[in-house]
C-alpha cells in the first residue's frame, strides 16, 4: 500500500538527503546567500559559482530536515550548467509549484517532480523552498 | 491500584476524533493538554451565565464573576500549598509569570556585580528573560552544566551558588529530559546565600506533587494550559515580602486606589500586578482543572503515566532510538533520535500515523547545543494516555525506519 508518506519520502528524496550530506559551499563563490527557517530552526547556505552568464557551481552547507536537505540537493543539480536567466526563471516556478500551486516545476524540470508532494504537506512547504529562497536571494547578489 | 485510563478518556472530546484516518495518539501533553469536559463547562459557565467585569460592580452578575475569580485565586494557592490566596498572581501564562519576576524583582536590583545561575538544559521562557537582565544590569549568568544522562545533581548548583548570585532561576522538571531538578535543596542554597530562587513549574504540576513551602522558593510559575486547563491563562506564585518587591510592568484599571492628574496609589499584592481586565474565565477554567486533576487517584496515575514512560522507553530503544535523558525518577517527556531521521521528519511521519508529537530544539537551543543535537522527537504523556498509544508511536517509528531504509 502506498500513501502521501511514501510519496513524500520517495526513494529519489530519501538518496537526495543522503547525497546533501556532502555538499560545501564552493570557495570560489562569489553569490551567497543563508536562510533560516524560524519554525524550526533548519537552515541552509547556497553559494553559487557564475563564469560569465553560466552557472558553473552550486554548492550548499544545510542543517536540517530529509526535506530541506534533499530539496537542497536538488537545487544544485537543477542549476548547474544553465544561465542565470534560466537558473532564475526556475528557482521562481519551483517556488510558485509549492507556495501557490499547480504542477509548473514538474513540466519545467521532471526531476523536480517528486517535490511536489510536500504540497499535501502545508506546514512541511517551507522546507523544501528553503535552499531556493536563499538561491533566489544568491542570484540578486 | 489500577487506572481506570478508558473512562477518563470519554472524559476528553477531542479523543473521540480521528487524525489522517488514524486513531488519534496524543503525544503532545508537553505542549499543552487537551481540556476535560469539566474545563469546558466551567469556561461555558463563565461567559454564558456568570459574565460580568470583576472587582468593581453591584450587580449581581458582577458579585458572581468577583467570587468565581477570587475563588479560583484561593483554590490555586491551596493546590501549590498555600495559605494565602494573595500569593497567587495571574498571569497570561508561565512566559509572562516569569517575565514578571525578571522585570519586576530582578532589573531594578541588579548591578554589575551579581550573578544569575541557570541550567542548561532552561526553556527559553526561564532563561531569554534573565539574559535581558544580565544585558540591562550588567549581571553575568553562570551557568550549572547538564550531566550525563541529563542529571542535574544538587552539587552543580551549589558549587555555582555564592556571595555575588542574586538569582537562582531553574525548572521543577526539564521540558525535553523529563528530569526532575533537586529544587528543594537549590532554594536552601540559595536563600543562604541571600538570593532568590524562581521555579519554573510549567512541566511539573501536571506530574509530580508541588508544595510551595517544600520546596522552599521564593516565586514558583506554571500554565493552566499544561494542566488540562485553558490557555491564556498562568500563575505567578510569590512569597508575600518577595511579591512586594515586585514593580508592576502595566499600569491601568484594577490596580490602583486612587488616581491623581500627577499620581497614582496602588492596591496591595496581587492586584497591582494584575492591571486591567483579567482573564476572567481563564482563571474560573483554571480552578475547574486544578479541581478536575486532583479529584483523580494521583498516585495511580503518576504510577500509570511512568509505566507507559518505561514501555514506550524500552520498544523504542528495541527500534534502535536513542533516549536522550535517563535520570532516575524522570517523568512526562520522552526525547529520543532515530539515527538518519531528522526529528521533522519523524513528526510529519508519526502524525500521518495518528500520532501528535513534537520534534525540534523543544525551545531549549542551548540544551541541543550541549547535547550537540539538531533537535530530538518528543513524546510527553498525559493522564490520558494508554498502551495503544505507545503502541501507535512505536508502529509509527518503525514506519519512519522503513521509509529511511
Amino acid at each position: 500500500m502506498t500513501d502521501d508518506l511514501d510519496a513524500l519520502y520517495d526513494a529519489a528524496i530519501v538518496a537526495r538527503a543522503k547525497e546533501a550530506r556532502r555538499s560545501r559551499v564552493p570557495e570560489a563563490a562569489a553569490h551567497r546567500a543563508k536562510c533560516v527557517n524560524e519554525l524550526c530552526g533548519d537552515r541552509v547556505e547556497v553559494g553559487l559559482v557564475l563564469e560569465g552568464e553560466r552557472v558553473t557551481e552550486v554548492g550548499f552547507k544545510a542543517r536540517g530536515c530529509a526535506l530541506s536537505l534533499a530539496a537542497a540537493q536538488a537545487l544544485k543539480e537543477a542549476l548547474e550548467g544553465r544561465s542565470r536567466a534560466e537558473a532564475a526563471e526556475l528557482v521562481a516556478r519551483f517556488r510558485a509549484a509549492l507556495e501557490t500551486g499547480p504542477d509548473e516545476a514538474s513540466s519545467a524540470a521532471p526531476e523536480l517532480a517528486p517535490f511536489l508532494a510536500v504540497r499535501r504537506f502545508p506546514s512541511r512547504v517551507r522546507c523544501a523552498t528553503l535552499a531556493w529562497e536563499a538561491a533566489d536571494a544568491a542570484l540578486d547578489t | 491500584m489500577s487506572f481506570d485510563v478508558a473512562a477518563l478518556r470519554a472524559e476528553f472530546p477531542a479523543l473521540a476524533q480521528t487524525v489522517h484516518g488514524k486513531r488519534l495518539a496524543y503525544l503532545d501533553s508537553g505542549a499543552t493538554t487537551l481540556k476535560p469536559r469539566a474545563v469546558l463547562a466551567a469556561l461555558e459557565q463563565a461567559y454564558a451565565l456568570d459574565m460580568a467585569n470583576v472587582h468593581r460592580g453591584v450587580h449581581e452578575l458582577a458579585r458572581r464573576a468577583t467570587e468565581a475569580f477570587e475563588g479560583a485565586r484561593a483554590r490555586t494557592a491551596r493546590f501549590l500549598g498555600a495559605v494565602d490566596p494573595a500569593t497567587v498572581v495571574f498571569t497570561r501564562g508561565t512566559t509572562e509569570a516569569l517575565n514578571l519576576v525578571a522585570r519586576g524583582w530582578a532589573a531594578p536590583r541588579l548591578g554589575e556585580d551579581d550573578e544569575i545561575v541557570l541550567a542548561e538544559l532552561e526553556h527559553h521562557a526561564n532563561l531569554v528573560p534573565w539574559q535581558m537582565v544580565a544585558e540591562q544590569t550588567g549581571a553575568r549568568l553562570v551557568w550549572v552544566p547538564v550531566g550525563e544522562d541529563g542529571l542535574v545533581p544538587p552539587e552543580a548548583y551549589l558549587e555555582r551558588i555564592g556571595p555575588r548570585t542574586k538569582v537562582v532561576a531553574l525548572a521543577h522538571v526539564s521540558n525535553v529530559l523529563g528530569t526532575v531538578l533537586p529544587v528543594a535543596a537549590v532554594t536552601k542554597a540559595a536563600r543562604a546565600a541571600g538570593a532568590i530562587s524562581v521555579v519554573d513549574g510549567a512541566q511539573a504540576v501536571p506530574h509530580v506533587p508541588v508544595d510551595v513551602g517544600a520546596l522552599g522558593c521564593d516565586f514558583y510559575a506554571f500554565s493552566a494550559h499544561k494542566l488540562y486547563g485553558p490557555t491564556g491563562i498562568g500563575v505567578l506564585w510569590g512569597r508575600p515580602e518577595r511579591l512586594e518587591q515586585v514593580v508592576p510592568q502595566q499600569g491601568g484599571g484594577d490596580m490602583i486606589l486612587t488616581v491623581e492628574k500627577e499620581r497614582s496609589r496602588f492596591k496591595g499584592v496581587p492586584h497591582r500586578l494584575e492591571a486591567g481586565t483579567p482573564h476572567i474565565a481563564g482563571a474560573v477554567g483554571l480552578r475547574a482543572a486544578i479541581d478536575w486533576y486532583t479529584s483523580l487517584d494521583l498516585p495511580a496515575l503518576h504510577a500509570h503515566e511512568a509505566r507507559l514512560l518505561a514501555e514506550a522507553s524500552a520498544g523504542l530503544e528495541a527500534l534502535g532510538c536513542r533516549i536522550i535523558g535517563r535520570a532516575p525518577g524522570k517523568v512526562a517527556a520522552l526525547s529520543f533520535v532515530l539515527e538518519d531521521v531528522h526529528p521533522h521528519d519523524l513528526a510529519t511521519i508519526l502524525d500521518r500515523e495518528g500520532v501528535a508529537t513534537r520534534g525540534g530544539h523543544h525551545c531549549a537551543e542551548p540544551l541541543m547545543e550541549v547535547l550537540d543535537l539538531d533537535g530530538t522527537a518528543r513524546a510527553s504523556f498525559g493522564a490520558y494516555n494508554d498502551d495503544a498509544d505507545v503502541a501507535a508511536l512505536l508502529r509509527g517509528v518503525e514506519r519512519a525506519k522503513a521509509l529511511f531504509a
